[in-house]
């Protein structure tokens, strides 16, 4: 069974690299059938291993190298959690790749496309396969490449450029601190093993604060990736890659990274007393982006907010101690927003690159499928029943009621119905209204890129089906706690937002026009636009703090101490040089008394001595 | 057999003859002259093997003969050079042909 595994990982960068030559030597659309050759068969693996892997987990670890006494394990451990996230990245990875053939139709190279998109899945299925912090780090560096590769994709426009830098240096720093983390672990606990940490963890074998101290530094970095507050700005501006990336990027792959690393070391977090933390900034992360969507205009940029959202519904899932509420949703929200940033896709292709949300409209008229097919995403989004988002996200919500605390409750409860106000002002303004330039000149897409809707439309309604099964599935015997107070609430609070959005956005009964010209409503909106002026402040700390001290301090020892010492060296020998030189005079008769002066004083040392 | 008091005079004899030369290369300006100060440094030299084989009672003489042959030598070629060192700068003063300075 541990072959079928390691296959799995194996076949999609053996896939991204003969995706790569074939595109480069024969014709470059070859890349794309040996991509949904590859996506094929890796998805087959991952159902298989899923359906044959019975109780136990597949378990093999290896010596990968040794030096002296020092030896580094690596290995794979494959458990229902794990094949869950592996069959997410591979299924909808596959839907991701076939959609790209349409939305990619005018791009000259997609043999690069093809050979990122690939080594990201295979990435992302080496993550959740690692046995050990080590391999999970190297799989965790590999997705952040392949991150930074595909936001910018086309890096000849700067400002994804600047994204991808700015992905690949957010998610960075936060990957210090968790590198830190894995080396006190391997030093002062000895083994990056999940099993063994865990296990430790069980029987108490070292201190709280030990456990607190790994378990932050784990935590930060699992902030960088799955973009919670405060590391989250980065995500935003990834938005400047392929669609198609983002729906990659957001639903299949590397965001859901940082969830798995806590559901996977679930039990060490809460020996460690790191959840509570784990859950507040769940809550405030949700709580800010559920805000900030509903102030931008680029459509997004609102299901980038909404994926940080929905993160952070799974951070507050597993901070209050359901790691199954956390991972059911995970499962849910990789589905839907797989829909939505897809059919966002859609739109975007269709209105020749018009990302604008508020320069579309009247858009139903024009692209009817893709249409229904978003609102089926967006009534997951929104957790209305029976999508699949309603069951997970009401459980989070219970969950998080039963824990008691209001602050954090609160928060959740007002970010998770916000869900309803940002979805449908988002679905009202493409496609309701009076049609724009941009709108009329739009298409119904074409098959293959509804293909992978449908698909995922028909996941978003079944899996609601199979709840119970997919549960027991990841853990044995749930607890799902319900009040009917809380459901009703929720539905109410759902409700009211709901008809506010109708009529703010599909009525047109009150504009926001009035709102946006009053000074303090702009600026407001310009506050939750810019994601509570979290990336100005970090760009502040950095300026001020980073650059304007620390930096600067180092730069004064780099420029005066260490450059100092070597020119002085330089100096110090010029200036001998040029007392010296003083006696090269040329002339025989200095050369000669010089001579005898040395002759004497050399007899008279003799003499002396 | 020399005697002590002998051999004391033969060597301020020679030492003279030494401090002499070293004056005379210091202090002239002319190459053929240096030249002849070096001569006389020799035949300081040449001196003292003299005065020790005669103390001493062997055969140190036949240095002197070696040294000989050899100042002259040097004296040929010292000369050469000096003749186109002559033809070149047409002086054979050292202070003034700097060239070599930096």
């Amino acid at each position: 069974m541990e072959k079928f595994a390691y296959l799995n990982i194996g076949i999609f960068f053996l896939g991204s690299i003969l995706a790569f030559l074939v595109g480069k030597f024969t014709n470059r659309w070859n890349s794309f059938y040996v991509a949904v050759v590859t996506g094929l068969i890796g998805f087959g693996i991952s159902t298989y291993i899923a359906l044959n892997i019975g109780e136990s987990p597949v378990v093999h670890e290896f010596e990968w190298f040794k030096f002296g006494s020092f030896s580094v394990p690596l290995g794979i451990y494959v458990d229902n959690l794990a094949i869950l996230m592996a069959l997410i990245a591979t299924g909808i990875g596959l839907l991701d790749i076939i959609f790209s053939k349409g939305y990619m139709e005018e791009d000259s190279s997609p043999h690069r496309y093809y050979f990122e998109k690939l080594f990201f899945i295979g990435s992302m299925v080496g993550l959740v396969f690692a046995s050990n912090l080590i391999g999970l780090y190297i799989f965790w560096e590999g997705v952040g490449l392949c991150s930074y590769l595909l936001i910018g994709y086309w890096y000849w426009k700067r400002s994804a450029a600047e994204a991808a830098l700015k992905a690949f240096v957010m998610t960075r720093f936060a990957d210090v601190f968790m590198f830190a983390g894995i080396i006190v672990a391997w030093v002062l606990l000895g083994t990056v093993n999940f099993l063994e940490l865990n296990a430790l963890s069980v029987i108490h074998a070292f201190s709280v604060e030990l456990g607190f101290l790994i378990a932050t530094l784990l935590f930060i970095g699992a902030i960088g990736k799955s973009a919670q507050f405060p590391l989250f700005p980065w995500l935003l501006d990834a938005m400047e890659g392929p669609t198609t990336v983002s729906a990659l990027i957001h639903a299949a792959t590397m965001v859901n990274a940082g969830i798995y690393l806590v559901a996977r070391m679930f039990p060490f977090f809460d020996y460690s007393n790191v959840l509570i933390i784990v859950a507040f900034v769940g809550a405030i992360s949700a709580f800010i982006a559920a805000t900030g969507a509903l102030a931008h205009r680029e459509i997004k940029k609102v299901l980038a907010f909404s994926t940080m959202e929905h993160l952070a519904l799974m951070f507050v899932a597993l901070g209050v101690g359901s790691a199954a509420a956390g991972i059911f949703h995970l499962m849910n929200h990789a589905i839907f927003k797989a829909l939505l940033f897809l059919s966002a896709g859609a739109v975007i292709h269709m209105t020749h690159h018009t990302k604008d949300a508020f320069k579309l409209g009247g858009l139903y008229k024009f692209m009817p499928q893709t249409a229904i097919l978003f609102l089926v995403g967006i009534l997951a989004l929104s957790g209305i029943p029976p999508f699949n988002g309603f069951f997970s996200k009401d459980w989070i919500l219970a969950e998080s009621f039963s824990f008691g605390n209001p602050f954090l409750f609160g928060l959740t409860f007002v970010a998770a119905v916000l869900s309803v106000a940002y979805g449908f002002r988002l679905w009202f303004v493409i496609f309701t209204g009076n049609p724009s330039e941009f709108s009329q000149r739009a298409k119904e897409s074409y098959p293959i890129m509804l293909f992978p809707l449908y698909v995922l439309a028909t996941l978003t309604i079944l899996t609601a089906f199979y709840k119970e099964d997919i549960v027991h599935f990841l853990f044995e015997n749930v607890h799902e706690p319900f009040y009917a107070n809380l459901f009703v609430a929720t539905m109410v609070a759902m409700f009211v937002l709901f008809v506010l959005t109708y009529f703010i956005y599909f009525k047109r009964a009150v504009t926001t026009q009035k709102f946006l010209s009053h000074p303090m409503g702009e600026a407001i909106n310009t506050f939750l636009y810019k994601g509570w002026m979290v990336d100005d402040a970090i760009k502040w700390i950095c300026r001020n703090i980073f650059y304007g001290s620390i930096a600067k301090a180092v730069e004064w020892i780099d420029t005066k101490v260490v450059d100092g010492a070597v020119n002085g060296t330089a100096r110090l020998s010029l200036w001998c040089w040029d007392r010296f030189r003083k006696i090269q005079t040329g002339d025989l008769i200095h050369y000669l008394t010089y001579f005898a002066m040395g002759v004497i004083a050399l007899s008279l040392l003799i003499l002396v001595f | 057999m020399l005697l002590e008091a002998d051999v004391h005079a033969y060597l301020f004899l020679s030492f003279s003859l030494f401090a002499v030369g070293v004056y005379g290369l210091l202090s002239r300006k002319s190459v053929i002259r240096m030249l002849f100060s070096v001569e006389m440094i020799i035949n300081a030299a040449n001196l003292n093997f003299v005065i020790f084989s005669a103390q001493r009672g062997i055969e140190g003489q036949i240095f002197t003969f070696f040294t000989i042959g050899l100042a002259a030598l040097e004296a040929a070629v010292g000369l050469a050079i000096v003749i186109v060192f002559y033809k070149r700068f047409g002086e054979v003063i050292p202070s003034k042909i700097k060239n070599l300075r930096w």
